[in-house]
């Protein structure tokens, strides 16, 4: 199972939950996350299918993502 | 954030307060403008930071960019939490709030969201945890492990080089030692397995001061978070030479984030009723008093803020000490406040409900305290009959305490929280709107063990 600092964790809790905020601003923060939060992070917004990662990156990511539930975008 | 400019009538507070650097404090309940200024402001600060520090999914966004902002701020540092920018947290530190008393005004009584923290004795750690799902209630699995203990456990220790040499004759340091052979990682799997089967579902497992070992603790965790449940445990360690103290900590291990912990910040000491009442006599001299080996170099507090909670543990002197750690406890106000005792039965009246009154009382905080079985069974009752399967007392806002008794032949009680809400007051009259958490006891069920794990 993955082990999240208390930093990460808090990047990806800000990362999953603030989807208003922009995606780049979101992607800007995880460049203070260690490479594994950065990847699941990637995985939340969307940017990232997550298939190449390892099982324990996508129970992460899909453990914000049950807390957070992806809003569908809005089309333009 | 999106407007940087103040609100007429908040520029006019600010401006009053500005014109006033130079007064004295003693002096300002004298100039009524320069009150109602500053409490304007504080009001103002407070109702802005609605929210803040807590995981919920936000259904109603507020200031998005000031909340998550915000979040940043609280992320542990060096110096630990604080919502404050400019303000260094060794001067004063600003914390989210969870509970605004309801008994009587104090200075907490005038904000609902925001709790001012002096002194930087204790550093408190604010860990948001985002992949913990939202929940309604909650099955905590209480084991009150070691169901054993013997006075052959405790034991002079020698000072570190250095230490207190100017200590009176009449005081002395113990230690305690661990059993390594009991077989605690097995029984507590059993005791999960059996929980489960039960109740469904186990969201934590909750252990007593000085439960494991380090590698038992090890151990444990990894079955515990494999079952995405979360452990909360004592551990600790007997030193292992004269340069070193005994290790007496909490464990907080929760899926998906790396083992959060927190040492115990007051130590204990065994005095004359206590030495008889735990039948020690043989082992430390009744004339002496007795402390604790353990440091206190390390003292930060925990703020563990989990979807609809938040949730604080303190280690046995840690729940009766009312400074440093109770003074920043008291501000936050978590919803649960877990005590983690090695002590005798959790009894009415005895100490532990006395100081679970207190924070029950005021902010409002839910409280459980947990001892172990093999504590309880040493403690010899002053009087009448002994109670010793009485390991954990239940302490809410409901004005109730209740006494958790392990049924014959139990090895664990699954307890069962429910999180009510209801609506805080400040003083200067701002509500919460049925915003504040009250985990309340709704269910208890003793878990089955076998015969041979109580035997000595």
């Amino acid at each position: 199972m993955v082990e999240l600092s208390p930093n990460d964790s808090s990047i990806l809790t800000r990362v999953a939950r603030y989807q208003k905020i922009p995606i780049r601003e979101r992607r800007a923060l995880l460049q203070r996350a260690t490479p594994k939060a950065r990847e699941i992070g990637l995985i939340i917004l969307g940017t990232s299918t997550g298939q190449e990662a390892d099982e324990e990156t996508k129970a992460a990511a899909d453990a914000y993502m049950k807390s957070f539930p992806r809003k569908p975008l809005k089309k333009k | 954030m999106k407007d940087t400019e103040l609100p007429i009538a908040l520029n006019q507070c600010w401006k009053a307060a500005t014109e006033n650097w130079h007064l004295a404090i003693s002096s300002i309940k004298d100039n009524a403008k320069l009150c109602q200024s500053l409490l304007q402001l504080c009001a103002a600060a407070d109702q802005a930071c609605a929210g803040v520090g807590s995981t919920y999914s936000l259904e109603r966004p507020p200031d998005l960019q000031f909340h998550f902002q915000a979040d940043d701020l609280l992320t542990p540092r060096q110096n630990g939490s604080s919502l404050c920018r400019e303000v260094h947290p060794t001067r004063a530190r600003v914390l989210p709030k969870m509970h605004t008393p309801w008994n009587g005004l104090t200075i907490r009584s005038l904000s609902l969201y925001l709790s001012l923290c002096t002194g930087d004795e204790v550093s408190p750690q604010w860990i948001t945890l985002g992949s913990y799902p939202e929940r309604e209630s909650m099955n905590l699995l209480l084991v009150p492990w070691p169901f054993r203990i013997a006075p052959s456990q405790f034991d002079i220790a020698a000072p570190a080089k250095g230490e207190m040499k100017n200590m009176p004759d009449r005081f002395g340091f113990f230690g305690f030692r661990q059993r390594s052979d009991a077989g605690a990682v097995q029984i507590i799997q059993s005791l999960y397995t059996a929980s489960k089967a039960e109740m469904g579902k186990i969201d934590g497992v909750v252990l007593p001061e000085l439960a494991l070992l380090e590698e038992e603790h090890e151990e444990l965790r990894r079955f515990v978070l494999k079952e995405e449940a979360f452990l909360v445990t004592g551990v600790g360690r007997a030193s292992q030479s004269a340069e070193e103290h005994d290790m007496n900590r909490v464990c907080f291990d929760i899926p998906h984030e790396a083992p959060l912990w927190q040492s115990k910040h007051h130590r204990w000491k065994l005095d004359e009723s206590q030495l008889r009442q735990y039948s020690l006599g043989s082992r430390l001299s009744v004339e002496k008093r007795w402390w604790e080996h353990v440091s206190l170099n390390d003292r930060r507090l925990l703020f563990v803020s989990l979807p609809a909670l938040v949730m604080s543990v303190l280690i046995c002197e840690d729940l009766a000490r009312p400074d440093p750690v109770g003074d920043l406890v008291r501000a936050v106000g978590p919803n649960l406040v877990i005590a983690l005792l090695m002590d005798g039965p959790q009894l009415k009246g005895r100490w532990p409900e006395r100081y679970a009154m207190a924070l029950a009382d005021d902010p409002g905080c839910s409280v459980l305290s947990l001892t172990c079985l093999g504590m309880s069974e040493l403690s010899r009752p002053a009087q009448g009959p002994s109670r010793s399967r009485v390991i954990a007392l239940w302490r809410d806002r409901t004005g109730t305490s209740t006494e958790i008794e392990l049924p014959a032949g139990c090895g664990g009680i699954v307890i069962s929280l429910s999180f009510q809400y209801e609506e805080e007051w400040t003083a200067d009259g701002r509500r919460d709107y049925g915003e504040a958490v009250f985990p309340t006891l709704s269910g208890v069920r003793g878990i089955k063990g076998r015969p041979e794990w109580f035997e000595a």
